[in-house]
């Protein structure tokens, strides 16, 4: 059989609907609904091996697998591209093990699953984002121990996180970190909300959508629901900003309203696109 | 394993899972499902197996828990250690106070509670719900609930995020949401 006849052949049929065994899905869920409860607090679950290597996605994959129906309509990004190998693996996989529907269009999606951005367009309440995460602790900068990171959060103890803001302003003027900016969530838990840029972390606040987080390989599941609180740390003199791209519009679609990516021309200048790939795709449409 | 039985559960997974996201609003498991013996079978199918634990919250609720552990595969434990506690005609009957609620640490290694109500509704209640999920805020009903569990539940759920979640069952197995993080003020139902 060659590569290409083997990768079409119909197996859905036969697999597991989804894949996942009902042990690892019921595990998934059972610690979804208690990431949902405590917005914010990293839910610890027993990650399962995967058709693909741990830190590719799998945290989010699982979230995916466990909740996926029939008639939903997936959208797979990786840093807001659609066209990347890695989404595009992983749409296919969906594809063939639950015959689910698969789109680029934000607005048409059911679920989206997502790594390092939140799509331009504003996201809704009949739909869900999985957010893939590498590094679940937003604690993990300043303090190494798991143990130690528990308790700080256990005693909303965060002071070491305000000195770490502070000292980046003493020593640069500003706070320099680009993602990953740590947010406090419904006025309790410190949480990473993933490496997204800051441009999408005021998504996340009071929205209608429900956000999922999962890391695979650190094993851990927590979300934020709807209508909660997602607030960057920032200091009354130093307050949390987004990127800049005044002066800078899409080469490709002309958006001035967008995250953009800068990207090195071969005669070596530089311009920008968006990063939203789709966003930028139906703007041009 | 029967494929119609795996995609039923997910689809009873996303009910819950909306429920939760989304306290006080009503949601059904299945569309298949009517009754609340059914509903509680699904649930515990969708959720549950031998890695966790049921108990009743009173000796008379020992048929709804074999229809869990039956459903389920899960394990029939006592009441402080179980992870998942069924408390029938909605009451508890001061067991809210005797099931896990986690540790500082480990908030989630809590109890989740379902009661079997006789209705549910997404308005109507006399007491505000808010927080979490909460547009503003929400009144929901909850009938056949006894009036004390309220005061209950915000006993256990007052050392936030130490606490427990419940889920509301109805007659005719549709299913209402409160997590620990909701907030209730006023009334007593």
């Amino acid at each position: 059989m060659r590569v290409r006849e083997w990768m079409d052949r119909d197996t859905a049929p036969k697999g597991t609907f989804a894949f996942l065994d009902d042990g690892a899905k019921k595990d998934v869920r059972r610690a979804l609904l208690k990431a949902v409860a405590i917005p914010g607090y990293q839910v610890p679950y027993g990650s399962r091996e995967m058709p693909l290597a741990r830190g590719w996605g799998t945290g989010g994959i699982q979230i995916t697998l466990s909740m996926l129906l029939p008639d939903d309509v997936v959208k797979v990004i990786d840093q807001g591209c659609d066209g990347s190998v890695n989404a595009v693996n992983i749409k296919k996989f969906y594809e063939r093990t639950a015959r689910v529907k698969i789109t680029t269009d934000t607005a048409l999606a059911s679920v989206i699953q997502t790594r390092h951005r939140i799509p331009e367009e504003k996201m809704t309440d009949r739909q869900i984002l999985v957010l893939q995460v590498p590094y679940p602790e937003a604690l993990r900068e300043v303090e190494p121990s798991e143990a130690q990171t528990r308790r700080m959060h256990a005693e909303a103890d965060y002071g070491r996180m305000w000195l770490h803001l502070y000292e980046d302003i003493v020593r640069f003027g500003e706070i320099r970190i680009a993602y990953r900016y740590p947010c406090t969530v419904n006025g309790r838990h410190v949480m990473d909300p993933s490496p997204i840029p800051r441009w999408d972390v005021p998504k996340l606040h009071m929205a209608d959508t429900l956000f999922l987080f999962g890391a695979g390989r650190e094993r851990r599941i927590y979300a934020v629901p709807p209508h909660t609180r997602v607030e960057p740390l920032e200091f009354d003199d130093h307050r949390f900003r987004v990127e800049d791209f005044s002066g800078k519009a899409c080469a490709r679609c002309g958006a001035t309203d967008t995250f953009l990516d800068e990207i090195l021309m071969p005669d070596g200048t530089r311009t920008h696109f968006c990063s939203d790939s789709g966003h930028c795709d139906k703007r041009r449409a | 394993m029967n494929r119609a039985f795996t995609i039923e559960e997910h689809g009873a997974f996303r009910s819950l899972l909306d429920a939760m996201s989304r306290p006080g609003t009503v949601h059904r498991l299945s569309d298949s499902v009517a009754d609340r013996d059914g509903a509680l079978a699904l649930l515990a199918r969708t959720l549950l197996d031998a890695e966790v634990s049921v108990a009743g919250a009173a000796a008379d609720d020992e048929p709804s828990v074999r229809t869990v552990a039956r459903a389920s595969g899960c394990r029939v434990a006592e009441l402080s250690e179980a992870d998942f506690v069924v408390a029938g005609r909605g009451s508890s009957a001061g067991a809210v106070s005797r099931v896990r609620t986690g540790t500082p640490d480990w908030p989630d290694s809590s109890a989740t509670l379902v009661y079997l109500v006789d209705s549910v509704a997404q308005e109507g209640g006399d007491a505000v719900w808010t927080g979490p999920g909460i547009p503003g805020e929400r009144s929901p009903k909850v009938e056949g609930l006894d009036p004390a569990e309220w005061e209950r539940l915000r006993e256990a759920n007052s050392g936030y995020p130490i606490g427990i979640d419940c889920f509301f069952l109805d007659a005719s197995g549709r299913i209402l949401a409160i997590p620990r993080s909701t907030r209730v003020r006023g009334g007593s139902r």
